[in-house]
């Protein structure tokens, strides 16, 4: 797949089991200032509301936000999916959150957040699946990539739980299986790009 | 969103619906436009139509609207969902506005009665559900009659449980509710002081003196003007000194609750009449 990185308006990463270690190595080495808005959509417990954002914002150059409805995505900011909430992504750049029924079980849906992404931005997408237990975010990546966005999968045989990488691989074809370092880089050169 | 991850109807099929239900629904221009495009979507999913004509020719059978409403509102998702809000609730707010005479409290948009329950309840467990008058807004006759009924699925018992035991109220909510095979049912005494009105907008309800409103999650699917108009409609109804509750991560945006209201608990989203 021919990858232009300057095409990129938007990362959005999706995550269960296994996945905070990757997302707090990431947010670790992400420079401040970095050029595209980054959303994380996390399974978690939906009454556990307070420690996530202050966690990831003490490890974070940049400002970690759980955003609100029609908060508008800006770059240099990184958007946690709020509990309980689905998150979708607007075609004008800002967010919708949504109380709707549970997809795959669970509210937010990495499927929900990636689906809206690629249906509003088409290909200046980049989605990322990272390690988890279930199929979640497998559809919605399939959707990135029908939409010509690039789709990145954590390496299933690095993950702690392979589940959802396995399935994402299964369902989608991704433009790249990266290991946790790979991800990283590849993420710091597009944002490079587009300075 | 059901097992359908996100789908949407085009702008063109959406104003389409729009003009054929401008007298059929009246209210639906209310909604933001990408919630209607989604959610019709998910209606047509629900109601095993994938052709647009097909949906388009369906909404001429007698039972379309009240079928179509029936899956094109979103339920309030838990009783005491947010259970961090239910204790300010109980703790805080409902004492204060019991000094209100009279004291009113409105549930603008009730869906599925858990938000009502779940108020009632804490009511009932202050011993002042009867020194207050509940009204309650909701959008058609069945909605009001399925929440008469008092009854709700026995899967939704765990989350009951579970988030009221989150507000550390200390009461044993089982006293409120018997359990059926597949259903809990609670107590309808309860629903002796509330009083339903068939609505399908919150502008078409005046209830006059309001001390307390509850309207969580509502502005969420509301065009961003809709929601300027809802909050100035809300404030002129209400009790100087009222207060309105509402979802967590909404009405950020919407100028008018800065100016009419002041954020009496942020963490709550709970604001107070200025």
């Amino acid at each position: 797949m021919d990858i232009k990185k300057s095409q990129y308006k938007l990362i959005v990463i999706g995550g269960s089991a296994g996945s905070f270690s990757v997302v707090t190595a990431l947010l670790k080495q992400i420079p401040k200032k970095f050029e595209i808005p980054i959303i994380i959509c996390m399974h978690r417990l939906k009454h556990v509301r307070s420690g996530f954002e202050e966690t990831l914002s003490l490890i974070s150059k940049n400002m970690v936000t759980e955003p609100f409805h029609n908060d508008v995505l800006e770059k240099g900011k990184i958007y946690i999916a709020p509990a309980n909430y689905h998150l979708i992504v607007e075609p004008e750049m800002t967010i919708s959150l949504s109380t709707e029924e549970l997809v795959n079980y669970t509210r937010p849906s990495i499927d929900v957040l990636f689906s809206s992404a690629a249906h509003s931005l088409k290909s200046s997408v980049i989605g990322i699946i990272l390690s988890g237990a279930n199929k979640d975010g497998a559809r919605g990546l399939a959707q990135i990539h029908e939409m010509g966005g690039c789709t990145i999968v954590q390496d299933p045989t690095e993950a702690q739980v392979s589940t959802m990488p396995l399935t994402a691989i299964e369902q989608c074809k991704p433009t790249f299986v990266f290991k946790q370092n790979q991800i990283i880089d590849f993420i710091i050169d597009v944002s490079k790009t587009r300075r | 969103m059901g097992n359908i991850i996100y789908t949407k109807i085009s702008a063109y099929q959406r104003q389409e619906f729009l003009e054929k239900c401008r007298y059929l629904f009246p209210e639906m221009n209310m909604y933001a436009h990408s919630f209607i495009e989604r959610r019709i979507a998910y209606v047509m999913e629900q109601m095993n139509i994938m052709d647009w004509e097909k949906f388009m020719e369906s909404m001429n059978d007698s039972e379309f609207p009240e079928n179509f409403m029936a899956k094109f509102i979103v339920p309030a998702t838990e009783f005491f969902r947010d259970s961090e809000v239910w204790k300010v609730l109980y703790h805080t707010i409902l004492p204060k506005i019991l000094m209100f005479d009279p004291c009113v409290i409105w549930i603008p948009d009730c869906t599925s009665g858990k938000e009502l329950f779940s108020l009632l309840i804490l009511l009932e467990i202050m011993g002042v559900r009867k020194r207050v008058s509940v009204i309650v807004g909701c959008k058609s006759k069945p909605i009001i009659k399925n929440i008469q009924k008092a009854s709700y699925p026995l899967h939704t018992e765990m989350i009951l449980q579970s988030n009221f035991k989150a507000t550390a109220i200390p009461f044993d909510i089982g006293d409120f509710y018997h359990k059926n095979v597949n259903s809990i049912v609670f107590q309808k005494h309860l629903l002796e002081t509330v009083t339903f009105v068939e609505s399908s907008s919150i502008l078409s309800q005046n209830p006059p003196n309001v001390s307390f409103v509850l309207y969580r999650n509502t502005l969420l699917y509301v065009s961003l003007k809709n929601q300027h108009t809802f909050i100035a409609h809300i404030y002129k109804n209400m009790q100087y000194g009222g207060y309105l509750a509402l979802g967590l991560k909404e009405g950020k945006s919407v100028f008018e609750i800065k100016t009419l209201f002041s954020l009496e608990y942020p963490d709550e989203l709970i604001y107070r009449k200025k």
